[in-house]
């Protein structure tokens, strides 16, 4: 049982990384209506960029962080106002395909300007494990869960509590009619894209300390972000995050009780069931298109 | 006289709102049937329920075919609708931009294709030959609505007005009993609105088909409509020829505005 | 000039042109190799053409198909011992079947769940292809031969030729299915999925439809690729090659048939270009920031690819000389 409750505790700390990559995924989905295939190399990027800032600059990480975040937000907008929305008349295939492009730039910018060798990353905190009634708990993980917690929390709260909130959700469901009632769509977006890039970002920094900073530490994240958001269904914003944690907790309880190598293919084998009978995913309503 | 089209108590609600509540009309051969509300009446919504677009949350759609056999259409894939003879238009013209304009006019004949893709792949010259004769038809229906002259043009290029005649051609390729037309008019100028009415006149008398249509230019629909049905909020107010349409109070009220509100 | 506009007679010359490394003599071994590499990336993204430019669909994990058929291909004629035929046959049909399951899934449903599927897919492929080491070979990968044919052992420079002569008939088949009632099919379903829809397109068969060629084409890719170089490893068939796939039709020209071979040699001649330059071949990531900056270019100011640049000059020239006939008058 002790073992049981450990995987979900593990499981719940991959989650929490899932979950913040997810949220980002379906922030821009519901917005621009498109699929960020880039969200997992943006935040490899940014995670070379914050190794940066602690190696070269000398910041502490608690500085390092926040600032390394701030430039994810200006980078996301710009991509967003000068790549997404550069030209208009372009298909929202066509932005997605700019998004696998965008793939293309930042995995080969990185080893450019940070070489291509791994680098360490150190944990948030370095304290050793707490023994919560025989399970092993690094207060390092902790932290990102509550880290996680915390932001998805006060995203909840502006979506549905703010003006802003307002906006986004009126955008996310008819960007036309957001845009006759006076809605600035054009800022939603922008914003979207700057969050969502950020949350990669965090992502990615929360990652750092288990893989290393390497051009490939985020592909996992991402395809699993991807895949919850599948299972959450695209539609909600609720749904991924709920996803995300469901998918790490299976993931590790797979891998200790069935077996390592299979525990992935076994997952996604899994979810690919569900969405033969459940097409919109777990919280996801049916959306009539307009026609 | 035969009936066509037959569209009995159709209802259909989104988020709790009534789009369309308990309408019911039929539409008999060689008809034009116009029908007309205000904004926001429910008119789009009926013609795609009818065409399977949206599926209706109550009412019966049925449909009689040349040959004479009738056709429950609820529940019947969107793509299947056109191979009984029954096909549309829409209101913001869905043009394949990257076709030229005979391209898009020989889709309208998709369903009549017998190639496979294997067939097509290998270019078996049974394939060809009916691409060839299929083209031509596709030329004759151009030079019909007198596009014939930019047949091989990209239809991406073209103004507005070329656009709704290449959607009306494209619906003549099928050989349709019902053509269901909304808005042909929409955004076209005064003589080509003129034209548009001759030629669906036309269409309707050379081609022994019936046409419902949904137009907010009352010339166009009082000129053409053999009957009209008014509705407002999804509700039919009233059926009947133009005269009796103009000289419907209610139908007034809904255009106008209750008096007596005020 | 109307026999040049000829297309079955343009192919036949891409074909000549890809021959005349093995036609010329003393050209190095390694042009040959490179000029391989073009030929079976075209034949994959030719396929990838059909599924992504003229459908308008993504997917992310066509590498994980052409390993499949590589390493099945690999173990059929290998192991098994099956004639050189048969065994393309099954290496082919085998991803095919198992990406019309997958796509019979996913294109119900809106067109990103068929990206996010292949690539979920892809990546369990290439766990499978380290994992299952007696079919793979693992790690050190799985190695072939060159293909024995009609009792006919081939040889490298043979191999070539087969490839190219199956890149050129392909390109009359895409070509051939295109401009037939399918290929319009598919393009409207792309532009515009309501209209197709009401003329009667049966958009999830079509769908499938252009999923199951590229299928094929990356399948028969694969099976190019393990028998000309006589080795497979996983570390080929990543998400990044499928990645490459996309580029190159977006470079080459979507929705054109020779896009995808303009796109396959700008994607391999470039970074042989990159080594020989001083400076700019030390540092890594280049071609492929370089390939991301060209795709993002072409998809916002040049949609119609790398291909149509002839054909724009021309029409360039043409309008200066009639604007300057006009002047004279």
């Amino acid at each position: 049982m002790v073992e049981f409750f450990q995987q979900v505790v593990g499981g719940i700390e991959t989650g929490s990384m899932y979950a913040l990559a997810a949220m980002g995924l379906v922030l821009i989905y519901q917005t621009a209506k498109i699929i960020n295939f880039s969200q997992g190399t943006l935040g490899m990027f940014m995670a070379y960029v914050c190794t940066g800032l602690i190696l070269d600059l000398g910041l502490p990480m608690w500085v390092a962080v926040p600032v390394a975040m701030i430039v994810a937000m200006v980078l996301g907008g710009l991509i967003d106002r000068f790549l997404m929305n550069g030209k208009r008349n372009i298909t929202n295939l066509s932005r997605e395909m700019i998004t696998l492009a965008i793939i293309m730039i930042f995995q080969g910018l990185a080893p450019m300007l940070f070489g291509a060798n791994e680098t360490p990353f150190s944990k948030f905190i370095s304290a050793s494990a707490l023994d919560l009634g025989g399970v092993k708990v690094l207060p390092n993980s902790l932290l990102i869960i509550g880290i996680t917690c915390l932001i998805m929390a006060v995203l909840f709260f502006v979506l549905e509590k703010t003006t802003l909130g307002v906006a986004v959700r009126a955008t996310a469901s008819n960007p036309q009619v957001a845009r006759l009632q006076g809605i600035p769509v054009k800022l939603v977006t922008i914003g979207a894209w700057a969050v969502a890039t950020a949350l990669g970002c965090l992502a990615a920094v929360m990652v750092a300390p288990l893989k290393n900073v390497t051009v490939s530490m985020m592909d996992s994240i991402h395809l699993n972000s991807f895949i919850a958001s599948v299972l959450g269904g695209f539609s909600t914003f609720y749904g991924p995050v709920v996803a995300s944690f469901i998918i790490g907790i299976a993931n590790n309880l797979l891998g200790y009780y069935v077996s390592t190598k299979w525990s992935l293919p076994l997952l996604y084998a899994l979810i690919l069931l569900f969405i033969v009978l459940r097409p919109n995913g777990l919280f996801g309503k049916k959306i009539v298109k307009k026609v | 006289m035969a009936q066509v089209l037959s569209v009995d108590h159709l209802s259909i609600s989104f988020g709790g709102l009534r789009a369309v509540d308990d309408l019911s009309f039929h539409i008999d051969r060689h008809e034009i049937y116009g029908l007309i509300g205000p904004n926001g009446a429910g008119k789009t919504t009926v013609f795609n329920c009818i065409t399977q677009f949206y599926k209706p949350d109550a009412g019966e759609i049925r449909f009689t075919d040349q040959k004479g056999k009738e056709h429950l259409l609820n529940g019947m894939p969107a793509h299947k609708i056109i191979g009984l003879g029954l096909v549309r238009t829409f209101q913001n013209t869905e043009i394949i931009r990257e076709l030229p304009i005979i391209d898009n006019v020989l889709l309208g004949a998709h369903t009549e294709f017998r190639a496979g893709t294997l067939a097509n792949m290998f270019a078996m010259p049974w394939a060809r030959k009916q691409e060839r004769e299929l083209r031509k038809k596709a030329m004759d229906v151009l030079t019909y609505v007198g596009l014939d002259k930019i047949a091989n043009e990209y239809a991406g290029a073209q103004p507005y007005g070329v656009l709704k005649l290449i959607e009306l051609g494209r619906t003549l390729m099928c050989d349709p009993s019902l053509i269901i037309l909304d808005e042909p008019a929409g955004g076209l100028n005064d003589s080509e609105t003129e034209r548009l009415t001759e030629l669906i006149r036309g269409i309707a008398r050379d081609r022994h088909c019936a046409i419902l249509l949904v137009e907010h230019d009352m010339k166009l629909v009082m000129a053409l409509c053999d009957r009209i049905c008014a509705i407002s909020f999804g509700k039919k107010l009233a059926e009947g020829t133009a005269a009796e349409i103009q000289q419907n109070p209610l139908v007034q009220d809904a255009y106008l505005g209750k008096e007596d509100d005020a | 000039m109307r026999l040049i506009r000829n297309k079955y007679l343009q192919y036949l010359l891409v074909g000549v042109a890809f021959l005349l490394p093995v036609i010329i003599r003393g050209v190095p071994t390694a042009t040959v190799t490179l000029a391989a590499s073009m030929v079976y990336t075209a034949i994959a993204a030719l396929g990838i053409n059909v599924l992504l430019g003229y459908s308008g669909q993504i997917s992310l994990g066509h590498a994980a198909f052409m390993g499949l058929s590589a390493y099945l291909s690999a173990y059929l004629t290998k192991q098994m011992e099956l004639p050189f035929l048969l065994s393309v046959l099954i290496a082919v049909l085998v991803p095919m079947l198992i990406g019309l399951i997958l796509g019979a899934i996913a294109v119900r449903l809106e067109g990103f769940y068929l990206a996010i599927a292949t690539l979920g897919f892809g990546e369990i492929l290439r766990q499978l292809f380290i994992e299952m080491d007696w079919f793979t070979g693992g790690f050190s990968g799985a190695s072939a031969t060159y293909p024995k044919m009609f009792g006919h052992q081939f040889t490298k420079v043979e191999m070539y030729i087969f490839m190219v002569c199956l890149l050129v008939a392909l390109m009359m088949l895409v070509y051939n299915l295109v401009r037939s009632s399918t290929g319009r099919a598919m393009i409207a379903m792309k532009s515009s999925k309501t209209a197709a829809m009401a003329m009667g397109v049966n958009v999830f068969q079509y769908k499938l439809i252009s999923f199951a060629i590229s299928s094929v084409f990356a399948g028969l890719a694969g099976v190019c690729y393990v028998h000309f170089f006589r080795h497979v490893d996983p570390t080929v068939w990543t998400a990044a090659l499928s990645l490459n796939l996309i580029a190159i039709v977006v470079i080459g020209g979507a929705a054109t048939v020779g896009g995808a071979v303009v796109g396959a040699v700008v994607m391999h001649g470039l970074p042989e270009l990159m080594k020989g330059m001083p400076i700019v071949g030390e540092i890594p990531g280049v071609p492929l920031l370089i390939v991301g900056i060209l795709m993002v270019i072409m998809l916002i100011f040049y949609p119609r690819g790398l291909i149509h640049i002839p054909r724009d000059i021309a029409n360039f020239f043409q309008k200066r000389a009639s604007h300057a006939k006009k002047g004279e008058v």
